[in-house]
């Protein structure tokens, strides 16, 4: 079973310094620190999708770029085709970053305005492979950008990203991802820069990714019902950990913990014949600085309850491949 | 029926002049709004929303003029007024909710100077105190702690600044209030609350609105009617549920159908093939026509005129049988 998790994290904790002025800095002991990621298990199959979601600030990001080693985790283990991560390994490194990779959020600053198309697009497989001569490294573009869907290819090779839309953009950020045909990647709310009306194009191109080549994802978004369409799991986050995990179709019409159900109440939904009861939670998501003691959804749960406020409640099995942390399981909706 | 209407655009034409040209960014737009209706624009980027709102409230851009058309608000013409004039109605009779309300607060204000100045430019005989008591008043209404009236910008979360805004939007008692994109840029659950209060206030207050949005969700949440544009023209404009189940234009169609929703199947959501046209240049005839998978001969030359479907429900397209509307 161990063999085909192509990711697995292990009580991952990604902290940051919280700076409150140099001065202050120098004369305080006990740093204050941002817990964005505090003790995270994940772990991602072959060929799975695995989506995260949470509101701004839940550390879904974070998470994304711990696992790529693209910021520094500070306590937690993390496995890459059940082999430990050997960080400090320049040459295990360069194998992992060719097999795991990442599509960012915003394709007007991820690609490089200097460059071609033909540049951006090649300059991964250059850095993997260097025995490559030029024809063989354009036939390779070529193929990559017609598989993400810029036809004819040919027309694009010379121009330079300004003159592309924002859909073609992050055309070509994923035909730059796709040459090197990595393992795993992290797509961090790929398509939220995108008009409604070429979100579905780019989301179909990451499948046919995954159909073709058994490429896993961990998909990051905050767009509930666009998880539930794409992704196999759905991981809600909250306030730096993860509080409900699942199959999507168990998050979405069977799941367990409060925040969760009120997230799903409250997606945007314009069937006016099933409206549901919305919950609408009240106040804000607290400082990651200053979390919650107890279940750090206590402040905003419609049913906490004095234990709530004392014990942090763990990650417990509900069903197969559904857990939830909530001391309570109550329908809501 | 027809004085009760609080606002009536008529034959709306609002032209750009740019380098290339004349952009034609709304077109032949007739809608009203009866007391207390909200009706929602919904449509793609660049579509004329924003603009159709800008002219409503006589703040288009430098370059951007009315080239046709009347704007009756409360039964007065209202597009011919001079600058003076405007001032008086702006933000007393009509305010707006402007888009990304991170950015449009003056990060060196205190608050509640910001929206005293909105009370006091607009009633130029108020005093101090009572600008004071409006503005803990208006704090109040729209849900945040009034110890806060003396915070600056940055010390609000996104959701609070969009209060703020909404507050602003109140501060003079208007009777229609335009929201350009209240909701976007903010997390599910924050939204979710600003529609709340919207509605909360839209009851207590009982003003007419504007909600213009790409998102079909939070129009059928708030308004009582939606007008669906198409590169500067209304395709379909009907009752919330009319337009939401029994919509007859094929891009109102395509819109809804791109809509993904996780109580039905599980499908992906359509995109619609292609892009909107260019302003500079839109297509002969129906402008969607190269866009719309039921387009017909006659879709290439010929503008489709609006076609009834009862009960104020109106589509302009070709293909879809109605009652023919003599205008």
């Amino acid at each position: 079973m161990n063999n085909d998790k192509v990711i697995e994290v292990n009580k991952l904790s990604v902290y940051f310094n919280a700076r409150a002025g140099f001065f202050k800095d120098l004369i305080r002991k006990d740093k204050i620190m941002v817990r964005a990621v505090d003790g995270v298990d994940l772990s991602i199959s072959k060929g799975e999708i695995v989506s995260l979601v949470g509101e701004s600030g839940s550390g879904k990001t974070t998470m994304g770029r711990a696992i790529l080693n693209l910021v520094h985790h500070n306590t937690g283990s993390l496995k890459f085709n059940d082999e430990a991560y050997d960080i400090k390994n320049k040459k295990w490194m360069k194998t992992f970053r060719k097999k795991a990779q990442m599509i960012f959020q915003d394709p007007y600053q991820s690609l490089n305005p200097k460059f071609m198309i033909a540049d951006i697009v090649s300059e991964p497989l250059k850095f993997i492979e260097k025995k490559l001569s030029e024809e063989e490294i354009e036939s390779k573009v070529v193929e990559a950008l017609e598989f993400a869907g810029l036809k004819p290819a040919r027309d694009y090779l010379y121009r330079y990203p300004y003159e592309l839309s924002g859909g073609q953009r992050q055309r070509v950020a994923i035909a730059s991802v796709f040459i090197i045909s990595p393992q795993f990647i992290v797509a961090d709310e790929p398509v939220s820069m995108l008009d409604a009306s070429v979100r579905a194009d780019i989301v179909k191109l990451m499948l046919q990714m995954k159909e073709e080549k058994g490429t896993s994802y961990l998909f990051i978004t905050h767009d509930l019902a666009l998880a539930w369409l794409v992704s196999d799991r759905i991981a809600i986050m909250y306030l730096g950990k993860i509080v409900e995990i699942g199959p999507a179709e168990i998050i979405s019409g069977n799941c367990i913990h409060p925040y969760t159900q009120a997230l799903i109440s409250v997606l945007s939904n314009i069937d006016i014949k099933k409206k549901r009861k919305r919950i609408v939670l009240k106040g804000e998501t607290p400082s990651p600085m200053n979390i919650p003691k107890g279940c750090r959804f206590h402040t905003r749960c419609p049913i906490a309850k004095e234990k709530c406020e004392k014990e942090e409640p763990p990650l417990i099995k509900r069903q197969k491949n559904h857990f939830a942390a909530c001391h309570f399981s109550k329908r809501l909706i | 029926m027809e004085d009760r209407n609080i606002l009536k655009v008529e034959d709306l034409n609002v032209f750009f002049k740019v380098n290339g040209g004349i952009v034609r960014a709304v077109e032949n737009v007739n809608f009203q709004l009866k007391d207390g209706e909200s009706i929602g624009i919904v449509g793609e980027s660049g579509c004329g929303k924003t603009t159709t709102a800008l002219a409503i409230m006589g703040m288009l851009p430098g370059n951007g003029y009315v080239d046709n058309g009347r704007i009756f608000f409360e039964g007065e013409d209202i597009i011919n007024k001079d600058e003076k004039q405007w001032q008086r109605y702006r933000w007393n009779k009509i305010s707006m909710i402007f888009q990304g309300a991170m950015n449009s607060l003056n990060p060196v204000m205190k608050i509640r100077r910001q929206i005293g100045e909105a009370i006091r430019l607009h009633n130029p005989t108020i005093t101090k105190g009572e600008i004071n008591a409006r503005v803990v008043e208006l704090f109040k209404l729209v849900g945040l702690d009034e110890k806060r009236i003396n915070y600056y910008p940055h010390e609000f979360s996104g959701g609070m600044k969009q209060r703020v805004m909404i507050a602003m939007a109140l501060a003079c008692n208007p009777k229609l209030i335009i929201g350009d994109e209240p909701t976007t840029a903010l997390d599910l659950m924050i939204q979710a609350q600003i529609i709340d209060l919207i509605n909360d206030l839209r009851r207590k207050l009982n003003m007419g609105m504007i909600i213009i949005t790409h998102d079909l969700s939070i129009i059928s949440e708030i308004c009582d009617r939606v007008a669906v544009m198409y590169a500067g023209n209304i395709v379909e404009i009907g009752s919330i549920e009319d337009i939401i189940e029994n919509y007859k234009h094929p891009y109102t169609e395509k819109l809804i159908k791109a809509f993904p929703s996780i109580y039905g199947d599980k499908r992906m959501a359509e995109s619609i093939p292609g892009a909107p046209p260019n302003p500079l240049s839109p297509p002969k005839g129906c402008r969607f026509h190269p866009r719309c998978h039921k387009s017909i001969d006659i879709c290439k030359n010929v503008l489709p005129k609006y076609t009834s479907f009862g009960n104020r429900h109106f589509a302009a397209c070709h293909v879809v049988k109605g009652d023919s509307l003599n205008e």
